[in-house]
């Protein structure tokens, strides 16, 4: 069978189709004139061969989409960076407007103002970006290795649990924390930890950079368990009893089994919370500002508020260099590409480790913690959320007002209670439907992402497509949304203006979200046997066919995990939006932001129950489809 | 050296393809009628058409304007405070036929300048503060127009600063009352940049938040009167200040850096500013310090919430005096629905959500709220938005390095 043959069977078409298409997939080949010269028929009948293979094709179209998505900002972002800026006029008077120049450069990367605006940030930034991995790490790893490999009782319900600190705003904890551990320095009344010991607690431990790591470990550890406990779930005991056979120590199975098939995962979360936490602004605004231990999140908002757009993405790119660097660092010094197929043609057994007497301790440490990173912070939302007046504790104040008060009272300008007030349900559609269909997109993204990736793995087309879907991870959202305004509200290319639109919220945040879903793909498809895909090509399965009854199957968990983190993500998304939302598309986190701007905070504490509620349910809904599906993909 | 050359090539073809991309589309402008007016703007023949900006008539046929703005069925609203809410009711029952839509959200100026360099006009209506960005930017590009419906008079707009306005806001430095019963210890601004209130005075960040730097900015504008109020307050110039260096160009700038280095309690918001300083229940042997906030705090503290008061006797001046502007967007798709929605705003009705403690009507004939003292009797710096916007970024630099810089 010539390659030709084959390609117009079973293959897609050359990858120059609009992405819609690209994703419907199937649509007549393109004609080939017959050369004259053989040599060269041969080279072409190579190329198209080689262009109709299925992970190029997949490459291909992800290439396109990612270009558009990615691409283009980036350039706008950089343009804008060396180009006079209408502002610029009012420093430089001559100043030509869009003209080039490196003033920004000059002014953001030399002299005195750089190390208050540029270097001294970046310092904190990476502070709190390498030890909140670490802890992240920490608490992600040992709870997924709990909930996964142990016998401990509840685990079910650890694993429901576990999720949900990262469905809160990251600055819930950032808030909690203070109102245990604020000190004189940002006066009012004390804090608990003052209250309870009689001791003002020291300016290290309220405010700076170990707050802020801590809070935003407790918010993305959530990586760390989700890639550690698909990894767990994949590896098969067999491999491990195996080593056990063969007489090794638990340790040595542990360091040279155990581990380097955890490792990509672990690498995932390493990359995404360090660069993650690179970008955050909530908890360094409230846990930093006070202290003016800045970072480089909250200059990059500071300048965007007051208007130096310019300035903004100076300091965006060089933290978007900085995290490659580091990123590519650590995988030089990990050495990721090493990779294991753990799901064969095989059977499969997973065995749990029995904890003996051990169980109730870990029990007791893991209720603990779960009550203090999930019961105290929302506690407090709720508790707030019944007071009629913030701040007054006493029981009379208790009221349903901001839920189900009626319209026109003198509380929260008149508004109704959230519950009756038909905006926020619309808003709540909103989220629902963004969190969806960006989940949806991204999930199916990732799948073809992570076959173009795995299955022409070595090749430098999949390192591309792998290094362009990672890019979206390291560009800090308030900066991203700031170019997606700019860019769509005229028409690009075949894209019609969608400023204004719903489409445009999902179109970003399918952009942003790109990152998670394609490092799920990547991983589930690394642990997809070539050979079980090999068999059905030679029995003569389609394409379609062998991603329907093959792939998908197989890596419906990464496909669910995928989908669920960024359904998760979306949900509280809120820099990266916050810019692009018109009142008729307003999301419940941006509506969050408006009612603490407005100084209604109580209701803006209800929007979070309710958007914690929701994300709570769809988890509960998606992750229940997730067991089913594992079961049947694994034939079990 | 073949790998550099491979990327640079690559980089090459990206920033072709990147700019074909970018540049074909660009949207052509609206084409002039071949008149006599072709002098005249795309935007500003808009604007006459529709009698907004400098060609507002002297008259309105409000009638006229009643029936084409029910032809026009909707108009858009975009407001920075969710007190719209509270028109909803008051205006569906004078105009049923005319929805009122949009309401609260962020980044209006974002959000509208993004609409007009898209030729995508969405929203009518600019009701907002941010008046930096708004004679900065929307202005000067013939964004929005303003528009002062005729009969209603507000003293302060003016042919320079012709956008009307419907509420001054006032902002003071508040102390905490329930500590200090007697009234405000401070009588001059400069004694907040003394050692003993080193980590006492609280504030939002001028760093990250424009209307904070706006605030500032007005300082560095009224810079004589803080030399005068330097004087007054230490019996010598401002320049003999062991502060002062060639640098400072003048006693605005001396007292932000002398603030700076007294190290503020920067607080996220305005609500946390407060609690900082007048929580009820602080403790009476700790100097509770004192806070930038808006006087419509008081209010709270008149129902018993919190215990800010304004300091009404500081030299040079007790506040600062923002502004809430109402404009109508170029291109509005809506004009006779916003000319409309803009009258009811200057109306007692209209302003009555934001009739409170702590801001006065712009138009004039429009009643006080209890409590408040007449504007008069306040010395006040009103926002100079122009000067706000072309100083911001320098006194934002300013700020910063005497903040920061170890």
């Amino acid at each position: 069978m010539t390659g030709w043959t084959d390609s117009s069977k079973t293959d897609l078409p050359a990858p120059a189709t609009l992405p819609a298409d690209g994703m419907a997939a199937m649509a007549a080949p393109p004609v080939v004139p017959m050369p004259p010269a053989l040599r060269f028929v041969a080279s072409a009948r190579r190329f198209f061969r080689w262009l109709t293979r299925t992970e190029v094709i997949l490459s291909l179209i992800m290439l396109f989409l990612m270009f558009y998505m990615i691409i283009i900002p980036l350039y706008r972002m950089v343009m804008t960076t060396v180009t006079w800026q209408p502002r610029d006029v009012l420093s430089v008077p001559s100043a030509e407007v869009g003209g080039l120049t490196l003033y920004h450069y000059v002014r953001m990367l030399t002299g005195a103002l750089s190390r208050i605006y540029m270097f001294t940030p970046l310092q904190h930034s990476m502070v709190i970006a390498t030890g909140a991995t670490f802890l992240s790490l920490l608490i992600g790893g040992s709870l997924a290795w709990l909930v996964i490999r142990t016998d401990m009782p509840g685990r079910k319900l650890v694993n429901q649990l576990a999720l949900i600190p990262y469905i809160m705003p990251s600055w819930t904890l950032a808030q909690a924390w203070l109102v245990f551990f604020k000190n004189r320095l940002s006066g009012g009344t004390p804090g608990v930890f003052e209250y309870l010991v009689g001791k003002s607690p020291p300016n290290w431990l309220a405010y700076g950079p170990v707050p802020i790591m801590i809070c935003s470990a407790l918010h993305y550890y959530t990586f760390f368990f989700l890639f550690v406990s698909a990894a767990l779930m994949s590896i098969d005991s067999n491999l491990e009893e195996a080593g056990e056979l063969a007489g090794a120590t638990r340790r040595r199975i542990l360091r040279k089994i155990t581990f380097p098939l955890v490792l990509p995962a672990i690498l995932s979360g390493v990359i995404m919370t360090f660069s993650k936490v690179m970008g955050t602004f909530g908890g360094p605004n409230i846990l930093g500002t006070p202290v003016r231990y800045y970072v480089v999140a909250t200059m990059i908002r500071g300048s965007i508020g007051v208007g130096d757009k310019a300035d903004a993405f100076v300091l965006a790119i060089v933290l978007i260099l900085f995290s490659l660097i580091i990123i590519n660092l650590n995988q030089k010094l990990v050495g990721t590409r090493k990779s294991y197929e753990t799901i064969g043609g095989r059977g499969f057994v997973a065995q749990v480790s029995k904890l003996g007497n051990l169980k109730r301790v870990f029990l007791v440490c893991v209720i603990i913690f779960q009550i203090l990173v999930i019961v105290v912070p929302l506690g407090l939302l709720v508790w707030s959320s019944l007071m009629l007046q913030d701040g007054n504790y006493s029981l009379s104040n208790l009221s349903l007002q901001h839920w189900i008060g009626p319209r026109g009272t003198i509380y929260n300008h008149g508004e109704p209670g959230v519950l009756l007030n038909p905006k926020i349900w619309r808003t709540a559609w909103n989220s629902i439907r963004l969190a969806l269909s960006t989940a949806f997109f991204t999930a199916i993204f990732g799948i073809f992402i992570g076959y173009a990736v795995v299955k022409g793995r070595g090749t430098r087309l999949s390192k591309l497509v792998e290094q362009l879907a990672f890019i979206p991870y390291v560009i800090p959202g308030i900066a991203f949304g700031a170019v997606y305004i700019a860019m769509f509200v005229k028409p690009l290319g075949p894209i019609p203006a969608l400023y204004g639109t719903f489409m445009l919220l999902v179109v970003v945040s399918v952009a942003d979200k790109i990152p998670y879903s394609s490092r799920s793909g990547v991983s589930a498809m690394m642990q997809v046997g070539r050979e079980l895909e090999e068999a059905a090509q030679i029995s003569g399965a389609s394409v379609l066919r062998r991603f329907r009854a093959i792939i998908f199957p197989l890596t419906s968990a990464g496909f669910v995990s995928g989908f669920l983190l960024t359904f998760i993500t979306v949900m509280r998304e809120l820099s990266l939006i916050i810019l692009l939302v018109t009142p008729d598309t307003q999301v419940l986190a941006s509506q969050t932001m408006f009612y603490i701007e407005n100084g209604d905070g109580q209701m803006a504490n209800i929007v979070i129950l309710i958007l914690i509620s929701i994300v709570a349910v769809g988890n509960l809904i998606i992750s229940r489809f997730r067991g089913g599906s594992l079961k049947k993909g694994l034939g079990m | 050296m073949k790998k550099l050359a491979k990327w640079l090539t690559l980089c090459l073809l990206v920033t072709l393809l990147v700019s074909c991309g970018t540049t074909e589309p660009e949207p052509v402008e609206v084409t002039e009628p071949p008149s006599g007016e072709a002098t005249l703007t795309a935007a500003e023949q808009w604007a006459k058409e529709n009698g907004v900006g400098p060609w507002t008539p002297e008259t309105e046929d409000w009638a006229a304007i009643e029936a084409a703005a029910k032809e026009e069925g909707s108009v858009v609203v975009y407001s920075n405070s969710s007190k719209i809410e509270k028109l909803i009711e008051p205006w569906a029952a004078l105009y049923p036929e005319i929805k009122m839509e949009g309401g609260d959200t962020d980044d209006i100026a974002v959000k509208m300048s993004a609409e007009q360099e898209a030729g995508n006009v969405v929203g009518d209506i600019w009701f907002n503060s941010d008046g930096h960005l708004l004679y900065g930017e929307f202005m000067p590009n013939q964004w929005a127009w303003w528009y002062l419906p005729p009969g209603v008079v507000e003293e302060e707009v003016t042919a320079e600063r012709p956008y009307a306005m419907t509420r001054r806001s006032v902002d003071v430095i508040g102390y905490n009352n329930e500590i200090n019963p007697e009234g405000c210890p401070l009588t001059n601004w400069w004694q907040l940049t003394e050692p003993e209130l080193k980590g006492k005075f609280y504030m939002e960040d001028p760093i990250s938040d424009s209307s904070t730097t706006a605030k500032i900015a007005l300082i560095v504008e009224h810079a004589d009167e803080m030399a005068a109020a330097y004087e007054s307050l230490y019996g010598k110039e401002w320049t003999t200040d062991e502060a002062y260096s060639e640098d400072v160009a003048n006693a605005g700038y001396l007292f932000l850096r002398k603030l700076a280095q007294n190290e503020p309690g920067i607080q996220p918001g305005g609500d946390e500013v407060d609690a900082a300083f007048a929580t009820l229940g602080m403790d009476p042997s700790v100097e509770p310090g004192y806070g930038w906030t808006g006087l419509s705090s008081y209010e709270n503290t008149m129902e018993g919430e919190l215990a800010m008061a304004p300091c009404y006797g500081l030299e040079p001046v007790v506040g600062i005096l923002k502004a809430t502007y109402a404009a109508i967007a170029n291109n509005a798709p809506h004009p006779n629905a916003a000319k409309l929605f803009i009258r009811f705003l200057l109306t007692e009705e209209g302003f009555d959500p934001w009739n409170k403690m702590g801001a006065y009507p712009a138009a004039e004939g429009l009643p006080i709220a209890e409590g408040m003292p007449p504007r008069d009797e306040l010395k006040l710096w009103p926002s100079d938005d122009l000067f706000a916007y072309q100083n911001l970024s320098p006194i934002r630099d300013f700020w910063a390095l005497s903040l920061l810089a170890p």
